[in-house]
Formats: C-alpha cells, sequence, structure tokens
C-alpha cells in the first residue's frame, strides 16, 4: 500500500497470491504455531483427549470474545479500556438474573445481555466521539464506573448460571464441542456479515487514515459508534461464557483488568496493528487459544511459575518482533 | 520471492514451537517429569511418590509466597510426596479453573488451592473430585462439599483483635478501622467478628477505610488520617508495620495498633510500640498439604479445619514473639510458624523454600 514508485508510472497491481500472504499470512503463521503447541501439548499428556481440549477451549473462549471486542476497536484506529470491566459487568448481571431462572428464561437473560452491553458500549462510543475526549481516557473511567457497578449491583461473589444452560454454552468436562461452535457462530454470523458490509470497510477505512476516510464519503462517527456496538456485542458474549463456565457472577477489578491486559496482549499477538486499519480478527483468538496454552505447556515441563509468566511475555515480544522483521523485510522487496 | 516469505513465516513458527518442545525434552532429563517416571526416581529420593499441585492467584505476596513455600517444606518434610507442581500467578477465576485443570491434566494425586472465589471453583473441582483427585481449599472455603476446607478462623481474628483494642483504650473512643477489599470473604468475615466484639462497647466510634491489602497503601492512608485528626487507637488488616511508621512519621504519639503476625510488626511490638498482633499463620499451606495426605492415607480428617487465632502482646505472649521475630526475614512474611498443630517441617526447611524435587 505504502509502496511509492520511484517515477510517475502507475503501480503494477499485486497478484492474487500476494495479496492473500498480506493480509493472511500472519493469521497463517499463527493458526501453525497453535497447530504447534496443541500438539505438543498432545505429547506432555498421557490420555491427551476431551478433557483437554475442552479445557483449552472453553477456558479461552472468555479471552477469545474479550481479544474480538478489543480488535475491533483497535482495528477502527481505537483502543477500548472497559473491555474487562463490561465483561465482569456481564457476567454480574447475568448471574444474577439467572439464578432460579428457568433455561428459556435463562435464554432471554442472554439476549438481553448481549444487548446491554452492545448498546453500552455503543453509548461510550456515543460519548467518545461526541466530547472530543480520547478514547482512552473515557474508557478508562468507565472501566472503573463498570467495575463499580457490577460490585453495586452483585454486592460481593454470588448469582448462579442455569445449569442447562452452562452446558449449551461449554459443554461438559469432556466435550469440546459446544464452545467450538459458539465462537464459529459469533465469528461466521456476526464478525464475518460485518466485517463484509458498508459498516466493516468503513471501519477498516477509518482506522487506517480518518481525514481519507472522511474525503471519501465515510461518516467517521458513526462509524467509531459501530465499532464500539459491535465491540459491545462481543464482550456480551464474553460475559455469558464466564456466567456459563464458572456458574456464577464475581464483581472482582482484579479479574476486569486481567481481561483486558490479556485482550490488548492477544490482539498484538494476533497481528493486528496497534495504529488501526490492519489485521484480522481471526488473529487474536487464535492468539487467545496459544495464550491460554502457554502456561500449562511451561508448567508441564517443569518450568517454575514465577519463570514462567515472564517467558510468556518473552514469547509475545519475541513473535512479535519476528512478524515486525518479515514486515520489513516484504517491504524492502 | 515474495512467496518464500510465507513459506518464512511458516518454517520459524514451527521452528519455534520444536524450539519449545526440545526446551520440554530437555528439562524431562533433569528432574523426574510427572507421570510416568515417578516411581523410577524417586523411591530413593524421597521414599512416596505422591504429586501435589498447588494454585494460587496472588503471586508476589510474602505471605501468600510463605504459603507456597510451606506447602514445598512439609512435602518435603514428610517424605511422602515425590513432586509439587505450583501454579502461582495473578489471575481471576477463570484462569484459575484453567490452571486446576491444567493440574488435573498433570495426574496430581492431591490439589492445595487457595481459591480466588468461594463459588466458581466448585464445579472444576467437583470434576477433579471425581477422577479421584483429593482437593483441599486453604486460606479461605469453597462451597461445594467435596473439598476439604483448611482456614484460619477469620471472624474470630477479627473479634479478638478489636475487643483487645477497645479494652486497651478504655472503652470509648475514636478508632481508624481499616479493612481489606470491599466484597471477599475473609474481609467480610472479619467485619462481622469486629461487630460482634463491638456489641459490647457502644462508645468506641469506627472510621472506616480501604487498603485493599497493601501495605504501601495502608501506611499512607495513617498519615492522611494522622495528620488530620486524633485517633485512640488503630484496628488493621494487612497493614501494620506501615501504620506504625506512618504514625510515627507524622510526629505524633503512638497509639494502640492492632494487625497480624507480620515479621516487622512482632518487631515493632518486641521494640515497645503499643499493640498487639493477632496470628494469621501462612504455614496454613503445610496443613493443608498435611490434610491432603492424611486422606490420601486414607485417615479420616474432619472437612472442615481450623486453626484458632492467638493474641500476642509484650504481657501476654513476649516469649513467642522473641521466638517468631527473625530480623533477618522479610518485613510483611508471616512470623508465627510454630503454631497449634503437629506439621513435620522445621523452620530452617520453610525458609530453605525446598520441595521434594529441588536439589
Amino acid at each position: 500500500m505504502t509502496e511509492v514508485a520511484p517515477q510517475t508510472a502507475v503501480p503494477r497491481p499485486t497478484s492474487a497470491v500476494a495479496r492473500f500472504r498480506q493480509r493472511n499470512g500472519w493469521v497463517v503463521g499463527l493458526a501453525l504455531l497453535l497447530a504447534g503447541l496443541i500438539f505438543l501439548r498432545s505429547t506432555q499428556v498421557a490420555n491427551f483427549g476431551g478433557f483437554e481440549l475442552r479445557a483449552l477451549v472453553a477456558g479461552g473462549l472468555m479471552l477469545a470474545f474479550v481479544a474480538m471486542a478489543q480488535g475491533v476497536v483497535v482495528i477502527s484506529g481505537g483502543i477500548n479500556l472497559a473491555v474487562g470491566a463490561l465483561m465482569v459487568l456481564a457476567n454480574c448481571v447475568s448471574a444474577l438474573l439467572m439464578e432460579d431462572a428457568s433455561f428459556a428464561m435463562s435464554i432471554l437473560v442472554a439476549i438481553l445481555t448481549v444487548i446491554g452491553t452492545a448498546l453500552l458500549s455503543g453509548l461510550m462510543g456515543w460519548i467518545i466521539t461526541v466530547s472530543g475526549m480520547p478514547d482512552i481516557v473515557v474508557t478508562l473511567a468507565l472501566h472503573f464506573t463498570f467495575v463499580g457497578l457490577a460490585l453495586f449491583i452483585l454486592g460481593g461473589p454470588g448469582g448462579r448460571a442455569n445449569p442447562d444452560f452452562a452446558n449449551m454454552i461449554v459443554g461438559g468436562f469432556s466435550n469440546p464441542w459446544p464452545a467450538l461452535l459458539w465462537l464459529s457462530a459469533v465469528f461466521c454470523l456476526i464478525w464475518l456479515p460485518f466485517r463484509y458490509s458498508r459498516s466493516g470497510i468503513a471501519t477498516y477505512a477509518i482506522g487506517s487514515d480518518r481525514q481519507a476516510a472522511f474525503l471519501t464519503g465515510v461518516i467517521v462517527k458513526r462509524a467509531r459508534v459501530k465499532a464500539y456496538l459491535i465491540s459491545g456485542v462481543f464482550v456480551g458474549f464474553a460475559g455469558l461464557v464466564t456466567t456459563a463456565l464458572l456458574g456464577s457472577g464475581s464483581p472482582q477489578g482484579t479479574v476486569a483488568l486481567g481481561a483486558l491486559l490479556s485482550s490488548v496482549a492477544a490482539v498484538v499477538l494476533g497481528g493486528v496493528a496497534l495504529a488501526g486499519g490492519r489485521g484480522q480478527l481471526l488473529g487474536p483468538v487464535l492468539a487467545a487459544f496459544v495464550l491460554t496454552l502457554i502456561p500449562s505447556i511451561l508448567l508441564s515441563m517443569g518450568v517454575n511459575s514465577n519463570i514462567a509468566t515472564l517467558l510468556q511475555g518473552l514469547i509475545i515480544i519475541v513473535v512479535v518482533m519476528l512478524g515486525g522483521f518479515l514486515e520489513m523485510k516484504r517491504r524492502k522487496l | 520471492m515474495k512467496r518464500s516469505v510465507t513459506i518464512k513465516v511458516a518454517v520459524i513458527a514451527s521452528a519455534l514451537a520444536l524450539t519449545v518442545a526440545a526446551c520440554g525434552n530437555g528439562n524431562g532429563g533433569d528432574e523426574p517429569a510427572p507421570g510416568g517416571d515417578e516411581a523410577a526416581g524417586d523411591e530413593e529420593a524421597a521414599g512416596g511418590n505422591y504429586v501435589i499441585g498447588v494454585s494460587n492467584t496472588l503471586a508476589g505476596n510474602g505471605w501468600r509466597e510463605q504459603m507456597i513455600c510451606s506447602i514445598q517444606a512439609e512435602s518435603l518434610a514428610s517424605g511422602q510426596v515425590s513432586e509439587v507442581v505450583v501454579f502461582s500467578e495473578n489471575a481471576g477465576p477463570t484462569e484459575q479453573v484453567q490452571h486446576l485443570q491444567t493440574l488435573i491434566s498433570e495426574g496430581v494425586d492431591a490439589i492445595v488451592v487457595n481459591p480466588s472465589d468461594p463459588e466458581q471453583l466448585n464445579g472444576i473441582i467437583e470434576e477433579a473430585v471425581n477422577q479421584g483427585i483429593v482437593v483441599v481449599a486453604v486460606d479461605a472455603a469453597v462451597s461445594t462439599p467435596e473439598a476439604y476446607i483448611v482456614t484460619n478462623d477469620q471472624v474470630e481474628w477479627g473479634r479478638i483483635g478489636m475487643e483487645w483494642l477497645a479494652e486497651e483504650i478504655g472503652g470509648s473512643g475514636d478508632v481508624l478501622y481499616m479493612r481489606g477489599i470491599e466484597g471477599v470473604q475473609s474481609d467480610t468475615d472479619r467485619h462481622e467478628g469486629v461487630e460482634a466484639a463491638l456489641a459490647n462497647y457502644p462508645d468506641i466510634n469506627l472510621n472506616t477505610v480501604w487498603t485493599s491489602w497493601d501495605y504501601t497503601l495502608g501506611g499512607e492512608i495513617a498519615v492522611q488520617e494522622f495528620s488530620a485528626r486524633d485517633y485512640d487507637g488503630v484496628w488493621t488488616t494487612g497493614a501494620d508495620y506501615t501504620v506504625v511508621n506512618g504514625i510515627e512519621s507524622v510526629g505524633k504519639d503512638l497509639v494502640p495498633v492492632t494487625g497480624q503476625d507480620s515479621n516487622a510488626f512482632v518487631g515493632q511490638l518486641i521494640d515497645g510500640a503499643p499493640g498487639a498482633a493477632v496470628t494469621n499463620p501462612a504455614v496454613i499451606g503445610a496443613v493443608g498439604t498435611n490434610v491432603a495426605l492424611k486422606i490420601l492415607n486414607g485417615e479420616d480428617v474432619e472437612q472442615t479445619t481450623m486453626l484458632t487465632p492467638a493474641l500476642w502482646t509484650m504481657e501476654t505472649a513476649a516469649e513467642e514473639m522473641e521466638a517468631a521475630f527473625d530480623p533477618d526475614r522479610g518485613p510483611d512474611t508471616s512470623a508465627a510458624i510454630d503454631i497449634d498443630y503437629p506439621l513435620e517441617m522445621t523452620r530452617e526447611q520453610l525458609y530453605a523454600c525446598d520441595g521434594p524435587s529441588d536439589g
């Protein structure tokens, strides 16, 4: 894109292969890394099977959704520091409402939760565009607000998930399929249609260059709010997954903070440019599972868990530097 | 030429995976890997071959680190454990479920867990018990009946400290009431004890502040509060010695302070600061290990083991305090090591912090 031709000639059109590589190279590499890590894990555990796969898929599902929520906003050229807190809020509210609720009622609660987080997140985007305050300030402030709200609503650890509902989302202990199915469903039925709609293209456009997008007729403010709206949808799913996986709500600020930091790590590792406008959302999803898998693998190797945390950070840095290095080489060609 | 870059990405990614794999194999030779090598490697080394898993979600905290060391030391001293697998990183319940699942996959015989939530780990704990693993929750309780619980009695902890303080200041006056983190079980329990104690002392006024169990923050709050006004006494949880320092740095006379058995605070009391330490032993981890081993050996153990806290003042417990205080240890380590529960490990083993697979 940024290749400047030395003379005033029309740039050569890039071949389909080059375009595919440019767009998906990182994701393919990450998928291979994940496959390698899963293979490695399978050699570490004597009877590798459904239990371990379910631990990985269901355990990483919350992070995958939070990473998607962060990813959309980053692609639109912003940052959302409230994803973790909003996830905690969704967890607490849904757990509170599902206590003593029937299966049908729980489904209704789930739908309302997703709509609620989408509206809250959209409202957050609206405040950012209308007030003109930096997104980092608004979302940080609302991070504390949402955690406080969750604590206010639930008071302390409490609430309950409907068992059938929990089973539907994350499955039994040796059944990885429901979690995988939900992830695929949300990705294919919500993200992909959005991605290829006018709104999705506008999201990439404003992330790439807000001025240029404006000049080509994109309504920048509306596109930004939409990015936050769709981010809220993913956050809602993340909260529901937490409720289903853990069976109750926990209004802890540290949980929100942990999810936020992991979401940024997953976005970076997933190859989404923090400057915005570039990257596939599949990257953060795969990265979420890589991040979930690494602690287990290091533990099984007998690595001291204090050192393991350090190694985890190093792995992210090495992988991202590797990506940057390859990108640099590509541009020189 | 461009296509080769794609291949390079793939090659390097898989190379990275393989390097990580190679590290794993290298490590496997050095120390007994869980599972297969267990029986072969450890008969002469430790005599036992139980594997104990540990899960902790507050890393870098002096008290928690000591708790983990006590699990290592008790495992070593028991002679029945071949390996202790420790999962300790700052995390919430979602990650802790993940950690417990990994420990189950590791094939551990028992799990000693400091739970990050009283409800949210129930599912995975029940699954672990299903697979024949003994689960002991230490420091805080979980609500599932499948787990064994080993805790310090936090209600009593709150009560006896406040009762002593109320007596000490003559039954009336202003008390700075420094609580921990809102909504966390042990804080709620301690508050319950404090309220029970205060039922007999209606003339005591509390001013509540929150320290997040952060020693630095607790000290800062003490400086602010004592700069602004006077108090007759301070009741603290997880902020004791920095509060004493804070009062001194403002230049006011020390008032009675209650706290826990953190090493520096015990030292301050020995040096003449007015106050009392209520024990909250970090070796609760060793007690949990001891309980787990008893169950593994088929002994009958009560589902809940609760240690009763002791109140230390220079008038009543000078001997214990001088024995417990160790100027060479970190300020926020728990000084109460010789507790009212028979443990195998020695003080030296706890300080060394070596487990069965170390050294």
